[in-house]
């Protein structure tokens, strides 16, 4: 199959999904069957968080320095230098999904991984990860960040009305521990 | 969760025109346009067995590359994320007739339409160069014999904007249709065909051949 080199396709991506560095592109697919969890979108303005509507296809471009986050795949808010383009679409084992990031711009020097207090949105923890660290240091730097933040309650607790951040999850399902695996799960 | 947090006032006013394939939003990619970082054309074609149907240009095949390795075919296969490196000469048979080569990745996916008989959604995603850089595309034509480069002009899309990369396209094959010696290959003799930009609507009689032939 003649997809990003030695082949990526949407459909085939499965339910653990696969990140990629295709040239000057971060892409990450994944195909959840039929009955499996809605990959909600979710994006964060400054008047709140938005869940994005769910179509049954749609090609969305969440904007560079605009937050997002997806249920299930990132525990955590994201935030790129540069826009992400966000897919979804029905494909014969159920819904496949894409988000591709182009890496080619100035902008783009880091990525921004943090977490807010769901129930009143203030900022709790987060950490920069520098671009120049590639697609393998994003993912071992949010791994290392989400357990982080796992192993410190006082971190995740809100200083502003006290509410316990569930816990977070990175970027690789495979890699979860069973605190992580049970985030990953919940929301 | 968050659902504390959630927004209280309707989505498109924060989210705007938020889905580039919806019904009215499609029509406006049917061409290319930017999108933020990126530009994107989104076509609704019939596809089958990786021959897309065009209503104007009728069956386009495959999309062919030069490589270190000589011509490969890059069929476009539903849900497969395709990708045409930065810097390889590529083209399609019969819907461009000159090599485009983009400094920029090109990524094109094609999602399935809503029923069998309904066209498919075929995009192309490429990131705008960025303008402080010098990142371009250029034209070029190769002998289709011994693959000798035979033309090449390059467009600086980073500094002049992608909005004027139509006109030098149409520009280039002008000035390459209109010499002759241009077409024949310096290495081995052969005379080839004129070259043709993407758009019908502006092929002389020779260009209309040539997208027949090649």
């Amino acid at each position: 199959m003649p997809v990003l080199d030695d082949g990526a396709p949407m459909a085939e991506a499965g339910p653990n999904g696969q990140w990629k560095k295709a040239g000057e592109n971060y892409v990450w697919s994944r195909c959840v069957p039929p009955g499996g969890p809605e990959l909600d979108l979710f994006e964060r303005f400054d008047e709140g968080v938005v869940r994005v509507p769910v179509v049954e296809r749609a090609v969305h471009v969440i904007p560079t320095g605009r937050p997002y986050r997806l249920a299930h795949v990132y525990g955590f808010w994201r935030m790129t230098g540069a826009d992400t383009m966000y897919v979804r679409s029905p494909a014969p084992g159920g819904a496949a999904y894409m988000l591709l990031t182009g890496t080619s711009y100035d902008t783009y020097t880091e990525d921004r991984v943090f977490w807010a207090c769901p129930k009143c949105g203030r900022e709790l923890s987060g950490v920069a990860i520098p671009k120049r660290m590639g697609l393998g240091g994003l993912l071992a730097q949010t791994a290392k960040a989400v357990r982080v933040f796992n192993a410190d309650a006082a971190a995740r607790t809100c200083p502003g009305c006290g509410t316990l951040h569930p816990p977070a999850y990175a970027m690789e399902p495979e890699a979860d521990d069973e605190i992580e695996a049970a985030g990953r799960l919940a929301w | 969760m968050f659902t504390d947090v959630y927004v209280d006032q309707s989505v498109e006013k924060l989210l705007g025109d938020w889905d580039l394939i919806d019904d009215v939003m499609v029509k406006k990619f049917s061409r290319f346009k930017r999108a933020g970082h990126n530009i994107v054309g989104i076509r609704r074609r019939m596809c089958e067995g990786g021959v897309v149907l065009d209503p104007v240009k009728g069956e386009l095949p495959a999309a062919i590359e030069l490589g270190p390795n000589g011509l490969v075919t890059m069929e476009n296969t539903v849900l497969s994320l395709r990708m045409t490196c930065g810097g390889t000469p590529h083209r399609v048979p019969h819907n461009f007739g000159f090599w485009h080569i983009n400094d920029m990745d090109e990524l094109y996916l094609t999602l399935p339409g809503p029923t069998a008989e309904t066209p498919a959604y075929c995009l192309i995603f490429m990131q705008h160069p960025d303008p402080t850089g010098r990142a371009g595309e250029s034209v070029a034509e190769y002998c289709e014999q011994c693959l000798t480069i035979l033309y090449e002009r390059h467009y600086r899309t980073a500094e002049l904007g992608f909005e004027g990369v139509f006109k030098f396209f149409d520009d280039a094959m002008r000035d390459y249709n209109n010499e002759p010696r241009n077409r024949v290959c310096p290495e081995c003799g052969h005379v080839n065909p004129f070259g043709y930009t993407w758009n019908p609507d502006r092929d002389t009689p020779e260009m209309a051949a040539a997208r027949q032939q090649w």
